[in-house]
C-alpha cells in the first residue's frame, strides 16, 4: 500500500511522530507501508529548511526511496522560508501537491 | 511611458506580505469598465486584469485571479509597478527583472510572474485594439 502524509498538526509532531516514529523506520525500512509523499503544515515546515537535522535525515531518505517532500506555499511565505528550503523541495498548495503525486497516487493520505 | 515611472521602481523589492494582504483584499472587489483576455495555464492557473484608462493612462487596476498565493502577489506587485503609468506594453518589465521583485519567492514558483505579466500584457492589447477600433 502507499500511503502520503500531510503533516497538519504541530506540537510535537515533527521532533516526535516524524523524528522518532517514522524516519527511523524508513531508514530501517520496516515502516510496513511505500510513502509516496509528505506534506507539511504551518510550523511543521521549519523541518524543511535547508540545513535543519531532522530535515537532512529526511531529505536522504526521500532521495533513496522517492518520496515528495513538499511545503505548503503559503505557510512557508508567512515564515519567510520559501526561499531556503533544502534543494529540490517544492512548495505549492493542493493542486501543485496532487499534481506532483499524479505519477505515484497513494491508496491513503494520511493527516497527522 | 512613463519610463520614469517603471525606472525609479524597477529596483523595488516588494514584500510578499504586503503585497499578498493588498492583493487578498483587492481581489475580491472593484470593477473595471475593461477587462483582457483571462491568460490560462495548463495547470488550472488563471489572472486577468482590468483598468480604468483616462488621459492614455492607467488610472487604476484591477485584477482576478486562481486562488494561488503566488500568482496573487504577482498581480499585485505589478500592478503596484505600473498604475499611473501611460497604456504602453513597454512600460512592462521584462520577466526576469520582474520575478525578483518580490522578496522571497523560491524559483520554482517564480514563473508565476510570467503569468501576471501576460495577463497585463492581453488588457493593453485589448486597449490599444479597441483604441484603434475608434480611430
Amino acid at each position: 500500500m502507499k500511503v502520503a502524509y500531510i503533516f497538519a498538526t504541530q506540537r510535537h509532531n515533527i521532533s516526535y511522530v516524524l523524528a522518532r516514529m517514522i524516519l527511523p523506520q524508513l531508514e530501517e525500512g520496516r515502516h510496513g507501508v511505500e510513502v509516496v509523499g509528505m506534506f507539511f503544515f504551518e510550523d511543521n515546515n521549519y523541518v524543511l529548511v535547508d540545513g535543519d537535522v531532522i530535515g537532512e535525515r529526511l531529505r536522504k531518505v526521500a532521495e533513496d526511496q522517492n518520496i515528495l517532500l513538499m511545503g505548503c506555499d503559503q505557510c512557508c511565505y508567512e515564515r519567510e522560508i520559501a526561499d531556503r528550503l533544502m534543494p529540490g523541495v517544492p512548495i505549492g498548495c493542493f493542486p501543485d501537491l496532487y499534481g506532483a503525486l499524479a505519477g505515484n497516487m497513494p491508496d491513503q493520505i494520511i493527516t497527522l | 511611458m512613463s519610463t520614469r515611472h517603471y525606472s525609479s521602481q524597477s529596483s523595488s523589492r516588494f514584500s510578499f506580505q504586503s503585497c499578498l494582504e493588498r492583493g487578498v483584499r483587492t481581489r475580491r472587489h472593484g470593477i473595471a469598465p475593461m477587462y483582457g483576455e483571462a491568460l490560462r495555464t495548463p495547470s488550472g492557473l488563471w489572472a486577468r486584469f482590468g483598468a480604468h484608462v483616462h488621459q492614455a493612462r492607467f488610472q487604476t487596476l484591477h485584477f482576478e485571479c486562481s486562488a494561488c498565493v503566488t500568482l496573487v502577489v504577482y498581480c499585485q506587485a505589478l500592478i503596484d509597478l505600473i498604475e499611473g503609468a501611460e497604456v504602453d506594453a513597454s512600460i512592462l518589465p521584462a520577466v526576469d527583472k520582474f520575478v525578483v521583485c518580490v522578496r522571497g519567492v523560491p524559483p520554482v514558483m517564480q514563473m508565476r510572474g510570467a503569468i501576471a505579466l501576460g495577463a497585463c500584457r492581453g488588457l493593453i492589447q485589448k486597449i490599444e485594439s479597441n483604441a484603434l477600433e475608434v480611430v
